[in-house]
């Protein structure tokens, strides 16, 4: 019996079958370094698992090498599911032990997708195959602890009056221990002056390589209707100035933006009127029944980089609907050469908005030479005339007589 | 307060790039933005357009979704007032351009004058997507009597691996060392052996180039690295082929269907490009 299986199974070793799927994945970056980092210290990354194949993989990600016990993952799922054509980040964070030695260590991040079938899944012993992804993991480990922080981005919102204006900040720890940035906000009037109402903020733990988004509210009370900056500063001496508006209470609603400030040509001469059209939108929830530009003027002077006002200018109400965008329009006649600015507002709903400018470039006159041209040509001809005349002799042209020994003509 | 007022080619301020975290056979966005300013103001400055390009080629020469862009999907002017407006350019790169070296965002600005402008980036770190694609196979040896000393089976391409990334990989396996599971689980500890080698060469004997020997109690042993597959353009393109050898024992006392998982991974190519 033994003997006649054998026989039968050296018959099908010849056969090869194979039976295809097509499963993709791929991972960035490809390299993961943490560099300059301390013991005891933390650190983490975010890997992006990614698939443009047409099944749903079932992975396992898991660290290998030296620094295998001090990676941990988030999520911390022994198998994590990846959606067809899908991205999805996962977190690699590092705690370093206190008791390692400072050095270079190397490990591994390997992602593996699993099968998905039965056990066996087939009827007919074989080998199948799942495609995965092995990302290097370089970590140095020194002794010299590094402070330092990047205000990534800081934004403002108008507010309204009694309400606090709320700036949000992001912040990425750049070096390789906790801080806790120390933050100060100086409100300035729409001057930039300062309204000496301030606010200090260090609240805000940050670990290492993590980006942190968070908002300090600060109260208006006591600040009038109107325009403010907010001036931002920190302990690392970064600074940012944003703009913002404290608003009668009910106008939140009531948002409109200048887009653009544009003129019809920029290139004109004096007297040559130009019309200025504002592109402006009602962002807000509230039809604006009446918008209009107003500009002020400037001719500059680039010696001394200042500008002097030569006139205003106003438009025409209209109405805008929500959401509608309106050109708004002025127009402006430059009296003499020179560059202009003309700088725009709107003006609508006991608002105002941003200030928006264009340059006006305004040049000198071309000047007409022909009469002087028609009058030189006239001399010249006259004294051609003289000097071809015969002299009192009748007998010698005046231009002789008078070079003609200096000349040397007989 | 009179001067005269004549034409300033415009100036391009920094050059800012982003761009997508790569994914796996997906082309992605990256826009280069600058400020320009032109001291006729912001409307004298009519154009702008933009370059992406790797920074160890050549600035100019043909368009190569490899290693250079020109303005793929335009650029715009926005957001003029007084003497600035900005320039946003944006670009739809190929998944397999090289994201082993460093690129450049270059921009250009005319105004109406025909003055130009320009500036470059700094150099740009791509993030890097190792990746490959899997036509995934099942090998299928059929039957085996118990107590086979196992053979040889030569196959070319066994597993069809498409790098889908951005720089060049290599291949590792793990998985076969050892037993294969089988079902149901057979008695007195029998065991399934798989083993497999790559080696150079399609056909003939190159296998014995692996110095395997199969027998029923030897382990298996994983394939050795260094076995490269190009990113689409590279160069040179061609892929450095390896056949595996495969070869299959069972023990007396196996009677079941026995069946192994293979991880094919992709590791870093030395070099990546």
């Amino acid at each position: 019996m033994e003997h006649k299986n054998t026989l039968a199974i050296i018959s099908l070793l010849g056969i090869l079958l194979m039976i295809s799927n097509v499963s993709a994945i791929g991972v960035s970056p490809g390299t993961v370094v943490f560099d300059k980092m301390v013991r005891g210290g933390y650190a983490e990354k975010t890997l992006t698992i990614s698939t443009a194949g047409s099944e749903d993989l079932v992975m396992k990600v898991e660290a290998g090498g030296a620094i295998k016990d001090w990676v941990s993952f988030d999520p911390m799922e022994s198998q994590i599911t990846l959606l067809k054509k899908s991205a999805k980040p996962i977190t690699v964070k590092i705690n370093v032990p206190n008791t390692v030695r400072n050095g270079q260590y190397e490990g591994t991040i390997i992602i593996s997708t699993l099968y998905q079938g039965s056990e066996g899944g087939s009827d007919v012993s074989g080998a199948r195959f799942m495609p995965g992804v092995i990302v290097k993991v370089q970590l140095t480990i020194g002794g010299e602890e590094i402070t330092g922080y990047e205000l990534k981005s800081v934004s403002v919102k108008d507010t309204e009056q009694n309400y606090p204006v709320e700036f949000n900040i992001k912040i990425e720890n750049t070096g390789n221990v906790v801080v806790t940035p120390r933050l100060h906000i100086a409100i300035l009037d729409g001057e930039r002056k300062d309204t000496g109402k301030s606010l200090d903020y260090a609240e805000s733990q940050i670990l290492p390589t993590v980006t942190k988004q968070f908002t300090i509210k600060m109260p208006t009370k006591g600040m009038e209707l109107g325009a403010y900056y907010g001036k931002l500063t920190d302990d690392l001496n970064h600074e940012q100035t944003l703009f913002f508006q404290v608003l009668a209470p009910g106008t939140l609603a009531i948002v409109g933006t200048l887009e653009q400030v544009s003129l019809n040509k920029i290139w004109v001469k004096p007297q040559e009127t130009v019309k200025i059209d504002a592109t402006f939108t009602n962002e807000g929830e509230v039809f604006i029944d009446s918008a209009k530009l107003k500009t002020e003027v400037y001719i500059l002077d680039p010696t001394y980089n200042t500008k002097e006002l030569v006139g205003v200018t106003e438009g025409e109400s209209m109405s805008v609907p929500v959401g509608g965008t309106t050109t708004l329009t002025a127009y402006f006649t430059p009296p003499k050469a020179g560059r202009y600015s003309i700088e725009g507002v709107v003006v609508y709903s006991g608002k105002k908005t941003e200030m928006k400018s264009s340059v006006l470039n305004v040049l000198e006159e071309a000047k007409n030479y022909t009469l002087y041209y028609l009058l030189i040509g006239a001399v010249v001809l006259l004294v051609v005339f003289y000097l071809t005349r015969m002299t009192e002799d009748g007998r010698t042209r005046r231009f002789r007589k008078l070079w003609g020994d200096y000349l040397n003509i007989k | 307060m009179n001067f005269s007022v004549s034409n300033v080619a415009p100036t391009v301020g920094t050059v800012t790039c982003t761009f997508q975290t790569p994914s796996e056979a997906v082309d992605y966005n990256v826009t280069c933005n600058a400020s320009i300013t032109d001291t006729n103001g912001w409307q004298d400055v009519v154009a702008c357009n933009a370059t992406w390009f790797k920074a160890t080629s050549l600035v100019g020469g043909a368009a190569n979704e490899n290693n250079k862009y020109y303005n793929a999907t335009g650029c715009t002017l926005t957001s003029g007032t007084s003497n600035t407006v900005n320039c946003n350019c944006g670009f739809r790169v190929r998944y397999f351009a090289d994201g082993s070296v460093n690129w450049i965002g270059n921009i250009t600005a005319r105004d109406s004058s025909n003055g130009l402008g320009r500036a470059e980036s700094a150099l740009q770190s791509l993030t890097v997507c190792r990746a490959l694609d899997l036509t995934r196979s099942t090998v299928q040896w059929g039957s085996l009597a118990p107590g086979y000393a196992g053979t040889w089976f030569n196959i070319t391409n066994i597993t069809v691996a498409n790098n889908t990334g951005n720089v060049n990989i290599s291949f590792q396996f793990t998985g076969a060392t050892a037993d294969m599971p089988c079902s149901p689980s057979p008695a007195n500890n029998a065991l399934a052996k798989i083993k497999y080698c790559a080696a150079i060469g399609a056909t003939g004997t190159a296998y014995a180039s692996c110095g395997m020997v199969l027998t029923q109690t030897q382990t298996g042993s994983d394939i050795a690295g260094g076995w490269a597959k190009n990113r689409q353009g590279a160069t040179p393109a061609t892929i450095e082929n390896r056949t595996i050898f495969w070869a299959v024992a069972t023990d007396s006392g196996i009677n079941g269907t026995c069946v192994i998982t293979v991880n094919q991974y992709a590791v870093q190519a030395n070099p990546e490009m």
